[in-house]
This record gives structure tokens, sequence and C-alpha cells, in this order.
């Protein structure tokens, strides 16, 4: 039942990360959709992965997104649906749905939590440990490169 | 027809990936409808976050156990991403640029034919 409660939950803070006029009130809904995707991975039985998925986006990227917009003063607020474009998105969308539904049949059926999925995670972490820093080295040197940027802006 | 008698009994892998593909859904959708770079940026995390779902749970419902490695370094590379497009989008507002890609093209290209 807490699966349902956090699929019902993600799908909806995805409409108010959207639908929201206030930046502030979209960011925090991102949050809220990050960390109930990090409930989900809990329930199908992987907690590390769960753990590093609010580690590094609820706890990395959505204070990111804050320091961005506290940093900016925020953005002038635009209504959804003013542009010719949303209508294509719709229609996209609707077939993203029901192509994803067409292929759900293939996903196999098996009940959450009942084998552990994130064995060769930890694995990962432990016996290919170059592997894994190699993700640590991607994200520090594109953090480098952005406050290089920032840099670029204050000497300008 | 009751919707809440669609409601799947006990959650399965399969009902996960149905949840990642309306994540997909409503990201895309976002993404198009949208203006200003920070929704698009939004959006682009909320599509991300629903494939990295279904993938996950697709592998794991066949028993695979390869999906946390690969969703964790697709985690690492968009992390990367959002990174460097703050930046940027930080640049932009700072020298006064419009915040919306769409009216930026539009003013380069003005410019340009000026």
């Amino acid at each position: 039942m807490s699966a349902v409660l956090i699929a019902v939950l993600a799908f909806a803070c995805a409409f108010v990360a959207l639908y929201a006029q206030s930046i502030a009130r979209r960011v925090v809904a991102l949050g809220v959709v990050t960390v109930a995707v990090a409930g989900c991975y809990l329930e199908l039985g992987a907690p590390l992965l769960a753990a590093l998925q609010v580690l590094l986006y609820a706890g990395g990227l959505v204070v990111l997104f804050g320091l961005a917009i506290g940093t900016t003063g925020g953005v002038s607020e635009e209504k959804l649906g003013n542009r010719p474009s949303t209508i294509v998105g719709g229609i996209l969308a609707l077939a993203i749905l029901l192509a994803g539904l067409d292929v759900m049949p293939a996903v196999g059926q098996i009940p959450l939590g009942a084998t552990p999925v994130d064995v060769d995670l930890a694995r990962t972490i432990t016996e290919r440990p170059i592997a894994f820093e190699g993700i640590g080295l991607v994200v520090l040197v594109s953090v480098i490169g952005a406050l290089a940027l920032l840099r670029g802006r204050r000497e300008a | 027809m009751n919707p809440l008698h669609m409601m799947p009994h006990s959650m399965t892998t399969q009902t996960i990936w149905l949840l990642g593909i309306a994540l997909f859904a409503v990201g895309v959708f976002g993404l198009l409808a949208r203006g200003e770079l920070i929704g698009r940026l939004i959006a682009i995390e909320i599509a991300f976050n629903g494939v990295a779902l279904a993938a996950f749970a697709a592998l794991a419902g066949h028993g695979v156990a390869g999906g946390g490695t690969l969703v964790l370094f697709a985690i690492g590379v968009t992390v990367s991403e959002i990174a460097i497009a703050l930046a940027v989008w930080i640049l932009g507002r700072s020298a006064g640029a419009p915040t919306d890609p769409d009216q930026s093209r539009q003013l380069a290209a003005q410019e340009e034919q000026a």
C-alpha cells in the first residue's frame, strides 16, 4: 500500500512541478518527486540506490536549484499552456504513455522487494572502485567547469 | 467502472514501470510546454527520473542485477549536466538575457540581421 501512496505522490508532485506558477514551489515539488522515486527504489529492494538518489538529487541538485534561484532573484512567472508547442507536448506525452502501456506486459511481474536487486551496485563500489570514482570525477569536473563559468562572469 | 478496481492488489515491477513511463511523459510535456530555461530543466529532471525508474524496474522484472550501476552512472551524468546548465542560466540572467531560449534565439537572429 505504501508503494501506491508513493507512486501517487510522485505523479501528483510532477504535475505541481510543471503547473505551479511560483518557481520556489516547483523546485520543492521536484524535491518531493525525487524523494518519492527514491522510495520506489526502496520498495523495489534497492536501499543503496535509494540513499544515493536522496543524496545526489534531493540533497544536491534541488539545493543547487534553490541556490541558483536565490542568487538570481527568481524568474518571471509564466502560465503553462501559452505556447503553441503545448499541444505537441500533450500528444507526445499521450503517445509515450500508450507505448509504455503496450510494452508493459513484456516487463516481468515480480512483487516488490522479492529479491535484493542492488547487490550489483554494492559489488561495483567494492570490486570496481575506479569505475565508481569515475562517476565522482565526472561530477567534480562539471562542478569545476560551472565555477569557472561563474568566475568569468564575476571578472567581466 | 470504478477506477479503484483497476488498481493492482499487489504492487509489482510492472506498476513501477508504469509510474516511470508516466513521469517521463509528464517531463516531455513540460519540456515542450514550458518556456523559460529553469522550467525546462525541471521538466528534464522529471523525465530523467522517470526513465531511470522505468529502466530499473524493467531490469529488476527480468531478474537482471545491473540496474543499480546503470542508474547510478546516469544520475552522475545528469547531475553534471544540470550543474553546467544552471551556471549558464545564472550567467544569462546576470547579463540580462531572456530566460526563454526561444526568445534568446530570436534576439540572436535579429542581432545578426542588424
